[in-house]
């Protein structure tokens, strides 16, 4: 709602009070999501939202961890630990009102094994499946490639109606990923400006709520002013320097949402002078991560327990597969930075910096859903390099454009771009580094970086036949992207949402967030 | 409110704040089953008075508490001769250290119990076997005894002394274990930040993993706790309601008495009373009568009573009662203050709403409710923000994750408190080796934006 400004949303908030109540509730969302089909999630926004269309085969419980499944009444292994043989409950219906059966299993795995699906997540389950037959309406026998001693760990995957898909090769952009049909609890409708869901009633599920409606709006201040009105009921992802606010607040609750998140701004490494590492080298230096995290985020040096932690490389610092020898810039270096920048070749004239007798201009992007964590932080990143001597022009990439353009490697037309990645327990790193090859590897690689010591390193990591080779391969790769650059590493940020607290049994499920809504409900 | 706020707060209180704002504007009921009477004798209304904070103001000890600087407090109780408060910054830290050690048997246990993979190294054999003992499950037996070649560290020695105790006392694990690392330190030290994993090379393959003795930190928790009993002798019973819910399965637990508890004990504590730590006291020693018998006293008891009446503890029933003692304690200690809520009557009244969710979450697990527990934690995980974190049931959470498997958070949990509790590089191994082994085995994951 660009049309609007800061003062007609609040009013707008506040006059919808009355509006949204009863069984219904709604949330501002960090965007729109830009697909429901759970093959091409590419934000936390699709795979949200697709847990609320769809079943997953198992999953775990948010509780305790536990292993379970709302569509598998039981299971055996078979053909000597390879096979895994499934009975569907009885009674599970899709969306259309037809019953789910295995025939719909064997085709979400048909269609995850069929290479025209060009899609990340199954390319991921293509070492793992090797085939699935359906020997009877409820029993079904998945195939995998080898004996996995935890083959309910790799059938975590949404299950998919064959009914509506002509063959097994699916494709991004179809129908189904605007409307979709699934088994879950709520059957979705995406609009221009929100989703719609609605509940279903199946055997399987049985939610108290009878309508969610997501809503975008990414001003933080809009989000919680609304919320704190009871113009919607809750925020999925709330401003740092808002949580304060709603932790002291009676009426609201901040839940925490188990999310492994860090920013980064992405460098294109094949562009005029961001090519020569030493001025990649040079803009980390120049870069005051402290200052943009206080301006932005509100989090101020030296607090305890800040939400925000630096990171020099691309983990968390809580993941093991951190390296924590690497030791990350806080602040600005301007003088080691000039000195790296002379090395490079480049000149100073008039106080900006010229390469190859040109001055050098950066052109920033910055996903745009961001702002509403970080206020201002692709303003604060452009001043931070304006005031070294880079002009810079700022623009803010959509939702759909970064998972159309910028994650297919095609916005080579930046030069900087400013984004985060989410990981849940797996923290594989190879989709945005590795070389590019169809959507085979490098899937995610921004700026299609290509650097064939991080090559195989990251091969390495995939071959490894222990933990320990894993562990070093990726320590190794920590290291040399921190020198190399293909990013510029910012930090991790801790997501919280806020609800109100008539808001009940909201049991937020790490990564997915809506596993359990079947027991949410409104007093 | 800032951490120097806090401070700055509690010297104008008695001139009256500048963060003073209007009294509420209604009347704050009590929650259910509790009385005016238990409200008004929680610490948080009873030091709404200056003078009763006086005692605590101006010292270094307990500004650096508030602000989450344990490490700070622990040396200033020390300097300043502050027994009782040396007891009980010690206590804690034994619980912490008690809970750190579950973190890595529950750890060990998983990564190399049932997801074992061949190469891992020969001395998880040991590791395994403390996990048993710890973690009251398995046989120990089976597991020591295997070790005595091992040349990493002095896992021999640990392993051979060990399978002689196992062989010894059959029985239940006793009092004083043999075979603990001897912990050297003075009062108001934290020693762990001494003690490494020791590296572990691995069967058939390059390299090794970190291994980290969850009995290491079992010796760290003994220490604290004879540093907390040397400290104030008086305060014996004390520092049990502090370690009792904590102390491992294989554990005796002390029977509160319901002698006094001194301010010192309660000060910025998850409990409001004496009564609400025998309350969890009580259920830990697995008196479930007595501790249900305290809902006159403690307002944990009480909410516990009022919110089980249908024979099933009702989490949103407890929720709601938790948020109305927060809202209770902050109108009780208005009136203390003339009526008049300030800056930091909020942060003081968040301890009671994190306090009341975690002490009724052990009601549940205790009554066998699991489910209800679950829901009862994590909400009290959402209410430990600021102040009220207490890095206490932070590690308790993170050893409850570690035996769940949920590394995700358990080893976020262990990063934040690092600096606070050191020994903890022990605990992240395992939890690290779990951690990367469960994410090597899980189904495909994608970077997402």
């Amino acid at each position: 709602m660009p049309s609007l400004s800061r003062g007609a949303l609040v009013a707008l908030g506040l006059a919808a009070t009355s509006v949204l109540a009863g069984a219904q509730l709604s949330f501002y969302e960090e965007q729109l999501p830009g697909t429901l089909n759970p093959l091409y999630a590419s934000s936390m926004t699709d795979y949200r939202s697709q847990e609320l269309i769809f079943d997953r085969m198992f999953y775990h419980s948010p509780l305790d961890n536990r292993m379970v499944s709302r569509v598998v009444e039981k299971y055996e292994l078979a053909d000597g630990g390879k096979s895994y043989k499934l009975t569907l409950k009885s009674g599970l219906k899709w969306h259309s009102g037809n019953p789910v059966t295995s025939k719909d299993v064997c085709f979400t795995v048909s269609a995850m094994l069929d290479k025209g699906t060009t899609s990340p997540i199954a390319e991921g389950y293509r070492s793992i499946l090797a085939g699935c037959d359906a020997t009877a309406p409820t029993i079904a026998t998945i195939r995998f490639t080898k004996v996995f001693h935890n083959p309910q760990e790799r059938l975590m995957f949404a299950l998919l109606p064959a009914e509506k898909f002509t063959d097994t090769k699916i494709v991004p952009d179809s129908d189904f990923s605007q409307h979709p049909v699934g088994s879950g609890p709520y059957k979705g409708s995406k609009g221009r400006r929100g989703v719609t869901f609605e509940a279903y009633g199946n055997g399987h599920h049985a939610a108290t709520i009878s309508q969610l409606s997501l809503q975008e709006v990414q001003d933080p201040q809009v989000q919680v002013t609304t919320v704190r009105n009871n113009g919607v009921q809750g925020i999925i992802a709330v401003a740092p320097q808002y949580r304060p606010e709603v932790s002291s607040s009676d009426e609201l609750q901040l839940k925490s949402y188990d999310l492994r998140s860090w920013w980064f701004i992405s460098v294109n490494t094949k562009k005029g002078a961001l090519a020569v590492p030493k001025v990649r080298q040079a803009l980390d230096l120049i870069l005051d991560r402290s200052d943009l995290r206080q301006l932005t985020i509100g989090v101020k040096p030296g607090e305890q327990n800040s939400p925000c932690e630096f990171i020099s490389g691309p983990f968390v610092q809580s993941s093991p597969f951190y390296n924590r020898q690497v030791t990350f810039h806080e602040k600005s270096d301007r003088t080691a930075a000039t000195k790296l920048l002379t090395d490079a070749g480049l000149t100073q004239i008039g106080g900006r910096w010229h390469y190859k007798g040109a001055p050098v201009t950066f052109n920033i992007g910055m996903l745009s859903s961001l702002e509403n964590e970080a206020p201002d932080l692709l303003t604060q990143i452009g001043n931070q390099l304006s005031a070294a001597g880079f002009d810079r022009q700022e623009s803010k990439v959509s939702a759909d454009d970064w998972s159309r353009k910028v994650e297919s490697g095609q916005a080579t037309d930046f030069d900087l771009l400013v984004g985060k990645w989410s990981f849940g327990l797996v923290e594989e790193v190879n989709d945005l580094f590795q070389t590019r090859s169809g959507t085979s590897t490098g899937s995610r690689n921004i700026f299609n970086y290509s650097n064939p010591e991080a090559d195989q390193l990251m091969v390495e990591y995939n071959q490894a036949r222990t933990d320990t080779a894993a562990f070093d391969a990726y320590h190794k790769l920590h290291a040399l992207l921190a020198t190399d650059l293909p990013y510029l590493f910012l930090w991790k940020l801790d997501t919280k949402s806020a609800w109100r607290t008539e808001v009940r049994g909201n049991v937020i499920s790490p990564f997915y967030y809506w596993t359990e809504v079947d027991g949410w409900k409104l007093q | 409110m800032t951490p120097g706020m806090f401070w700055f707060v509690l010297s104008l209180a008695a001139c009256g704040s500048e963060e003073a704002v209007a009294p509420p504007a209604a009347i704050i009921q009590v929650p259910l089953g509790a009385s005016a009477d238990v409200v008004a004798a929680t610490w948080q209304v009873r030091m709404a008075k200056a003078d009763a904070r006086a005692p605590y103001e101006g010292r270094a000890s307990w500004l650096a508490w508030y602000d989450q600087r344990r490490p700070e407090a622990i040396a200033a109780f020390a300097s300043e001769s502050d027994g009782p408060g040396l007891s009980r910054a010690h206590a804690e830290y034994a619980a912490i250290y008690r809970q750190a050690a579950l973190i890595a048997a529950n750890a060990a246990l998983q990564v190399y119990g049932d997801d074992r993979q061949p190469s891992d190294p020969a001395e998880v054999d040991y590791l395994l076997g403390i996990a048993h003992v710890f973690t009251k499950q398995g046989d120990p037996a089976a597991s020591f005894g295997k070790n005595g070649k091992s040349t990493a560290g002095d896992f021999a020695k640990r392993d051979a002394t060990w399978a002689a105790w196992v062989k010894a006392n059959p029985g239940a694990m006793p009092d004083e274990p043999s075979g603990l690392a001897a912990i050297q330190g003075k009062p108001g030290d934290l020693p762990g930040g001494s003690l490494v994993p020791t590296p572990l090379p691995l069967v058939g393959e390059p390299g090794a993993v970190d291994g980290g003795d969850p009995a290491d930190l079992y010796a760290l928790s003994r220490w604290h706790e004879a540093q907390a009993r040397a400290a104030d002798p008086a305060s014996a019973e004390a520092v049990d309601l502090v370690l009792d819910p904590f102390r491992l399965p294989f554990e005796a637990r002390h029977l509160a008495t319901g002698a006094p508890v001194s301010d010192t004990w309660l000060f910025m504590s998850a409990y409001t009373s004496a009564a609400d730590m025998q309350f969890v006291s009580k259920i830990a020693a697995g008196d479930l009568p007595g501790a249900e018998a305290l809902a006159p006293t403690s307002a944990y008891a009480a909410i516990a009573h009022a919110c089980s009446t249908t024979g099933k503890v009702d989490a949103d029933c407890v929720i709601d009662q938790a948020a109305q003692l927060g809202q209770a304690i902050e109108a009780g200690m208005a009136a203390q203050n003339g009526g008049q809520a300030d800056g930091f009557h909020r942060p003081f009244a968040d301890y009671a709403r994190a306090g009341a969710l975690r002490a009724v979450d052990i009601y549940a697990r205790a009554r066998g409710e699991n489910d209800t527990s679950g829901v009862l934690r994590i909400n009290s995980f959402d209410r430990s923000i600021g102040h009220a974190a207490d890095p206490v049931f932070i590690v308790f959470l993170a050893a409850w994750d570690a035996g769940n498997r949920n590394t995700t958070r358990a080893t976020e949990l262990v990063h934040q408190q690092l600096s606070t509790v050191p020994g903890l590089v022990i605990a992240r191994a395992p939890l690290d080796a779990l951690h990367i082994r469960l994410s090597r085995n899980a189904a495909p994951g994608v970077p997402t934006h």
